[in-house]
């Protein structure tokens, strides 16, 4: 048997996630009012999503074609016909007293992902509107509430346990961002909710036939505090099993300030959402032609991307990865790829635009660098005016200022210095300059010949052709 | 039906019923009850269950908006709100 390297202090975690995905329709699911984060409070809300008595849900096409999208892309079960739910519970933001859901008859079962070689399962994706927000910091003994939220459509995405540590459950949290984005059914942006988890982690010894007992983590909004907070509750069970208590099945809330997850005070009743089939909405039937229409207008996913980019622009494995991981870098890549030698921008995507927005921590498209001054850029180094070294100055510009690369060049006059002639004489001086060197490397010292390269360089300020050089100094070393 | 699980549906109701009006009101429930209890009985295994009693199927709507505001209207009209919010009793301490 493979080694297990999952196991914590000799325990198997078991690991199941609930991710929640914003759907990127125009409107809601079963209102007309936009769907839209950002906007001024209580502007985005219809009389269906305020619950007002008399008012009829009916629900939203695209929604339903979105939900579909995913479990074509998941290699799941489309429901032949799907129910709407309702789940009945008091909390101000959620006007109507009970959220419309889908619980027995969801519009996808059993999927799919491969998450690096592995097989994580999909219990069910379901359609479900999301609630209103409510806030604490306005008033001393008052809530305010805000329903724009109120009604958005979200596909709820419920893994089987089948995640075996923190890091596989941030990898499969990765994988499910990484093809809602690429199909384009969600932004994925989990700082403003688009995308929020909730993590049902429990223990067991690995030789166990059986699950523990599982506490739920809920509302977890970033891949960081995903792994942390599945980390501290492994910890917190061991802890309590090894010190002969008992693992409660409870509701726990993870705090990425403390770096801990607590018990949400369990009522004094259990949850009691009494489920029953919403009366205002009839069964959807979805239809093979329907399904049909949707595949084939699908976009391309990440593994058939990365395919087509290792055929048609020749990356290998590693980059085409990298360049696919997410969607807009691939785009960009393609768009780049038009004009310029594609291996080189790709190079030049993985290396130096990559640790530029790591650094700054901020997406490719929220930055400066757009395919033109990018292209710029690269057709300045594909045809000699630059080298690698003054490029890297040269994109830094265009990072800071978005200015085509050619500009940046004349004004800070960085050309490369290709005239032979004038190459020739600064050589001249630099070995005029350092007579002794020369002594040396004509006695068999060869190693200094770098040495008179970075004298040129230097010289030059970088500007120099480095070809150039090489052949010049050999020429006027071996006179 | 016992006082304690009729105390548990007014919770999860958020209804408020007068303690001597209990009895009355356990006494009726207990009586549907008794009617699904015998329905319970019937063999149901290859029945469909019934979604919605409407013969109708696939009512949707296209993915556009309304353009409609009416913030105004609807806080005026709430119990109590300010310029932008609802406003309710504090839900966490």
């Amino acid at each position: 048997m493979a080694q297990n390297d999952t196991l914590v202090k000799g325990w198997q975690p078991v690991i199941g996630l609930e991710v929640h995905v914003q759907l990127l329709t125009n409107t809601k699911l079963f209102s007309p009012a936009r769907n839209n984060f950002g906007e001024d409070a209580n502007t985005l809300v219809d009389l269906i999503d305020m619950g007002l008595p008399g008012v009829l849900p009916v629900m939203n096409e695209e929604a339903m074609r979105q939900g579909i999208k995913f479990g074509l892309a998941t290699s799941a079960k489309i429901a032949k016909t799907m129910i709407f739910d309702r789940k009945n519970y008091f909390y101000p933001d959620l006007p109507k007293g009970y959220q419309i859901t889908q619980l027995h008859f969801p519009i996808v079962r059993d999927g799919i992902v491969d998450v690096d070689g592995k097989k994580i399962r999909i219990h069910q994706a379901h359609l479900e509107e999301d609630a209103g927000k409510s806030m604490h910091d306005q008033y001393d003994s008052k809530s305010t509430i805000d329903l724009n939220r109120s009604g958005v459509p979200l596909l709820e995405i419920v893994s089987e346990p089948d995640i075996r540590s923190a890091a596989e459950a941030v990898n499969y949290l990765k994988k499910i961002h990484q093809i809602i984005t690429y199909l384009d059914i969600s932004d994925g942006n989990m700082s403003q909710g688009s995308m929020r988890c909730d993590a049902n982690v429990s223990i067991m010894r690995p030789d166990s036939k059986e699950f523990g007992t599982r506490a739920e983590i809920k509302n977890i909004n970033s891949f960081k505090f995903v792994e942390k907070a599945i980390n501290f509750e492994v910890k917190r069970q061991i802890k309590c099993l090894e010190g002969g208590e008992t693992v409660e099945q409870e509701t726990r809330l993870y705090d990425s300030t403390k770096d801990e997850t607590r018990s949400m005070r369990t009522k004094e009743f259990a949850n009691d959402y009494r489920y029953f089939p919403c009366p205002d909405l009839v069964p959807i039937n979805i239809s093979s032609e329907l399904i049909k229409d949707i595949s084939n207008n699908m976009d391309e996913l990440p593994e058939e991307k990365e395919q087509r980019f290792r055929k048609v622009y020749k990356l290998d494995d590693y980059e085409a990865k990298v360049i696919c991981a997410e969607r807009q870098t691939a785009n960009f890549f393609e768009e780049v790829s038009k004009n310029c030698d594609p291996k080189l921008s790709a190079k030049w995507i993985i290396g130096e635009v990559n640790a530029l927005l790591n650094k700054n921590n901020i997406s490719l498209g929220n930055s400066k660098i757009t395919p033109d001054n990018f292209s710029s850029l690269m057709a300045k180094i594909n045809d000699g005016t630059i080298s690698g070294k003054i490029a890297k100055e040269v994109l830094e510009e265009i990072w800071s200022t978005g200015k085509n690369a050619e500009k940046i060049i004349k004004s800070k006059g960085l050309e490369q210095i290709s005239d032979e002639a004038e190459l020739e004489s600064i050589t001249q001086s630099v070995l005029d300059n350092n007579s002794r060197q020369v002594e040396a490397y004509k006695s068999g010292k060869d190693k200094l010949f770098g040495f008179f390269v970075g004298q040129v360089m230097k010289e030059t300020q970088g500007k120099a052709n480095p070809k150039s050089i090489n052949e010049i100094l050999k020429r006027l070393l071996s006179g | 039906m016992d006082k304690i699980e009729l105390k548990n549906l007014l919770f999860l109701a958020k209804i408020g019923i007068a303690d001597k009006e209990h009895p009355k009101i356990i006494e009726k429930l207990t009586n549907t009850f008794d009617l699904i209890d015998e329905m319970n009985e019937l063999d149901l295994d290859k029945v469909q269950p019934l979604n919605n009693p409407l013969e109708l199927n696939n009512v949707s709507r296209k993915d556009s908006d309304n353009d409609r505001n009416a913030k105004k209207d609807f806080l005026e009209n709430s119990p109590e709100s300010d310029e932008d919010y609802f406003i309710v009793p504090k839900i966490i301490e």
